[in-house]
């Protein structure tokens, strides 16, 4: 990821096109993927980026430069993110049973794909079983690499319940495992 | 130790890399002898960790920032001039990123040193006034009695009934 020093920043809040420009350069594609794992659905995610980098670029004469950025962005980016499945009432219908699971992961070991396509769709099943909540959980861990500490700054939650939540997906995906419906893995 | 949190902590602070070295080391020895525990703890490495180690970053589509970049310009408008620009880069050469704290602390030293030392210090000024009239004072009426005691002469009667 691109840093974005102070003085962007500084610009930006001035009402500098440029300087918010170099910081939607530095952090789109990681909210628009974030955004993209959680809804699982391409349209949504471009919205929803679209409508996180608008609320920055009000919200950001609010932003406290001694704080993160990426922090800032990303508790946007999930809160944002969220409320639109609430809002949409797409929150249980993002979340697929086990058989729903099966039936994709069959028809993916049929089809012929790249070794990195190959784990991408597994990523995107794994995270398909999962509900919003626990995928933001583990998207910001697994994926972006976050502490369970940064993840519970990101989603204003405690730490514990981050683990609780790990917990929690990690336990859903084992127990598929289980069931024999994670045999590629 | 009971295999289910063992199980509960693989899952998370084991794999995560979020444990103390101690912690660490007490899973490992739990792990190395119980079968059950470390058949889990490969099968978590391979379902749980690995396949999102291959996660694909996707690219945020161009029209994205264009509809972004419109709905800005549709808002009020606001034109940094170079000069601010300018300011704005030299701010970064000579300003250096405190904590807040010690920004506070040094508002609170500066705020004593203006305010309310120059009080400490009239006050003080004041009690060394009325300490050197005090003594003043003092001296005066030394000095009286003194001057007194010298008056009292040899107290004869004479000198009494001139006086």
């Amino acid at each position: 990821m691109k840093e974005i020093n102070k003085k962007i920043v500084s610009l930006a809040m001035l009402g500098d096109i440029e300087a918010f420009e170099e910081i939607f350069r530095a952090y789109a594609d990681y909210v628009f993927n974030i955004a993209l794992r959680i809804t699982q659905h391409r349209e949504d995610a471009q919205e929803i980026t679209q409508n996180v980098f608008i609320t920055i670029h009000h919200k950001l004469k609010d932003f406290r430069q001694d704080s993160s950025l990426k922090t800032w962005i990303y508790r946007i980016t999930v809160n944002m993110t969220m409320n639109y499945l609430k809002k949409e009432k797409k929150f249980k219908n993002k979340t697929v049973g086990y058989e729903h699971f099966e039936n994709v992961a069959d028809c993916h070991l049929s089809e012929s794909f790249q070794q990195k396509e190959h784990y991408q769709n597994i990523v995107d099943q794994l995270l398909k079983v999962l509900t919003p909540d626990q995928r933001a959980c583990i998207i910001l861990r697994n994926i972006e690499g976050f502490s369970y500490q940064e993840i519970a700054k990101s989603l204003g939650i405690d730490i514990n319940a981050v683990r609780s939540r790990i917990k929690r997906a990690r336990w859903k995906l084992m127990a598929l495992k289980e069931k024999g419906v994670l045999n590629e893995l | 130790m009971n295999c289910k949190n063992i199980q509960d902590k693989i899952l998370t602070d084991y794999l995560d890399g979020a444990m103390t070295e101690k912690q660490s080391n007490l899973m490992e020895e739990h792990i190395i002898h119980c079968a059950e525990c470390r058949a889990f703890e490969a099968a978590a490495r391979k379902t749980v960790a690995e396949p999102f180690e291959h996660a694909l970053l996707e690219k945020t589509p161009d029209a994205v920032w264009l509809n972004i970049k419109e709905s800005i310009e549709q808002g009020p408008q606001k034109n940094v001039s170079p000069l601010i620009k300018l300011i704005e880069s030299w701010k970064q050469i000579f300003t250096f990123s405190f904590p807040r704290y010690v920004l506070a602390s040094a508002a609170l030293v500066f705020l004593i040193a203006v305010f309310i030392m120059p009080v400490l210090r009239g006050n003080q000024i004041k009690i060394a006034q009325e300490q050197n009239e005090d003594l003043m004072y003092f001296e005066s009426i030394l000095l009286v009695e003194d001057f007194n005691d010298n008056s009292n002469g040899y107290e004869t009667d004479i000198e009494q009934y001139f006086l």
